[in-house]
């Protein structure tokens, strides 16, 4: 029996919904003793657990929303579904949070799915590669009409998201001791997420900035980034957006 | 790239990147998992470019998967190649198991029947993982939890798998234990099959108990608190059979205590490798 039947048929049986004995008995090479089946359901029990572990430290706030057993008990349906295909963190946890819209929870969590693209935001924001801000005395060298014509290449850690709830109180609740839980989770929320040093930050924003955001993504000038976002909410503020993307060192370069 | 003093070191952990910063505590070395750094920027690699710039380092794979019946994974491979130029450590290790299938990756090291065809295989992939480091690596024994249907103990595997890849061993003296404990074996006899000679690290962490049933407890290799003292015998009794001293490390993963336990673990050892240094050998004479 060759090492690649062995490890097709370890395999299978880990990944098996439930600890299943038939499975565990094809395994080729495997020493049958009455013991046998509860060592094989260590090491999966290892496994899955390790891979849970990998969640959790990518979702903590979305482990604080739906408790620590119902938050496994999704991890393990995940991976049994499918199985991870990557050794970077970032990249097998990405799934998940689609994977939650539709996992059905216990209590209805309309809003689980937003609150996990926020974490998986601050884990991207975490390990994104490093980058400088760029000198701020470009922006008065330059006239305004200069700095409306060009394009912004943002820090790598920046990522924004907009939802129907709210995602800032929710996540502020759950990573600080001393924030109440928010009274509805019914309230639209923006939120940006940076890491301009070494922390990660998460900011509650107007919409018009996440408008400016988008527009700058997708390669606009900025004057055609303000003008969407102005659109978008005529109480939009131009120069705080500029300041804010100043301030919080978000421009590594203008083209 | 510094050679790994022959004394003890200790894993690096997150939270304690500052203190060891701040106090840096007197151990001789440290060791990390690759796997915990393949986020390209971030506090991780801020903290660990300043400590390596401090201490030699050493890397320990859980990834390469150098058990797997399918050749390494290149692109992995080429993400850890890198991490190891950035960072130039004294030695690197990966473990005699496997952790992936096909497209599946598992995060977690299974055991492999020791077989002249995993042999073959076993040492195919060493020697692929040293052509592209360009180096000589480590082959960790790892922590067995059942039984298999072998043709070679571990010790003459890993003899086998030193000389037909070239690379080194490094000795596990946990999982050495636990292994032998968990399969009905001695451990001390068990560690005369080893190629001693070839040892070049040696790792020694605690671990846990899983009762089984009313009769049978599993040795689990969580490195999750301190070292037991058998574990420290059979670390004595292998220096005294080492050629020379090697780097040991003290390993822990899981629920990981304040750096002074790591410390005082390490003062341990490097007073054993003291003790074991200053008695002289005994020559063996064959008539």
């Amino acid at each position: 029996m060759s090492l690649a039947n062995f490890q097709e048929a370890f395999t299978k049986a880990l990944f098996s919904t439930e600890l299943d004995p038939a499975l565990v008995a094809e395994i080729p090479h495997l020493t049958n003793s009455p013991r046998t089946l509860k060592q094989f359901a260590a090491y999966r029990e290892r496994a899955l657990r390790g891979l849970t572990d990998i969640l959790r430290s990518v979702y903590p706030t979305t482990v604080g929303v739906m408790g620590d057993e119902e938050f496994n008990k999704a991890a393990r349906a995940f991976f049994l579904q499918s199985q991870p295909q990557n050794v970077d963190p970032i990249l097998i946890g990405e799934p998940f949070a689609p994977f939650l819209e539709l996992y059905p929870t216990e209590e209805k969590l309309p809003h689980l799915p937003d609150v996990a693209t926020l974490d998986y935001g601050c884990f991207k924001a975490k390990q994104a590669i490093d980058a400088t801000a760029m000198n701020t005395r470009i922006f008065t060298d330059l006239s305004p009409e200069q700095l409306a014509a060009r394009r912004i290449q943002l820090h790598p850690a920046c990522f924004w998201m907009s939802s129907p709830y709210a995602i800032y109180d929710i996540w502020r609740s759950h990573s600080s001791q001393f924030s109440a839980k928010p009274l509805s989770v019914e309230s639209p929320q923006e939120v940006v997420i940076i890491r301009p040093k070494l922390q990660v930050e998460v900011h509650r924003v107007d919409v018009g900035l996440i408008k400016v955001l988008d527009a700058i993504d997708a390669g606009e000038t900025l004057n055609s980034a303000l003008m969407d976002a102005r659109m978008t909410d005529p109480g939009f503020n131009a120069v705080a957006a500029i300041q804010f993307l100043i301030k919080n060192d978000l421009i590594i370069s203008l083209y | 790239m510094e050679k790994l003093p022959k004394r003890a070191g200790i894993s690096l952990r997150p939270q304690h990147y500052q203190e060891i910063l701040n106090s840096q505590p007197d151990v001789g070395w440290l060791e990390i998992h690759p796997e915990d750094y393949l986020g390209l920027g971030g506090a991780s690699h801020h903290y660990l470019e300043r400590i390596a710039a401090i201490y030699p380092l050493a890397m320990n794979s859980r990834s390469l998967s150098l058990g797997s019946a399918e050749s390494v994974n290149s692109k992995h491979l080429q993400d850890i190649a890198a991490l190891v130029e950035r960072y130039r450590p004294a030695q690197f290790s990966d473990h005699l198991a496997w952790s992936r299938w096909q497209r599946g990756y598992f995060h977690s090291m299974f055991p492999l029947p020791y077989t002249l065809e995993s042999l073959d295989q076993v040492s195919f992939n060493v020697r692929t993982v040293q052509n592209t480091l360009g180096r000589r690596i480590l082959v960790e024994n790892p922590a067995r939890l059942l039984s298999l249907d072998d043709e070679f103990s571990e010790g003459v595997f890993l003899s086998e798998l030193v000389r037909a890849s070239g690379c080194g061993l490094l000795l596990d003296i946990t999982n050495l234990y636990l292994s032998c404990l968990n399969l009905g074996k001695d451990p001390f006899r068990e560690l005369q099959q080893y190629p001693l000679a070839a040892v070049k690290e040696i790792h020694l962490s605690g671990h846990s108990l899983m009762p089984l049933d009313d009769d049978y407890v599993l040795l689990v290799d969580d490195q999750s608190t301190t070292i037991c003292k058998p574990v420290w015998q059979l670390y004595r009794e292998a220096l005294t059979q080492l050629p020379a001293p090697v780097a040991t490390l003290i390993e822990w993963d899981e629920n990981v205590p304040e750096l002074s336990v790591l410390v005082e673990q390490a003062k341990k050892a490097d007073q054993i490798i003291a003790e074991v240094e200053r008695k002289p050998k005994v020559k063996e004479v064959t008539l």
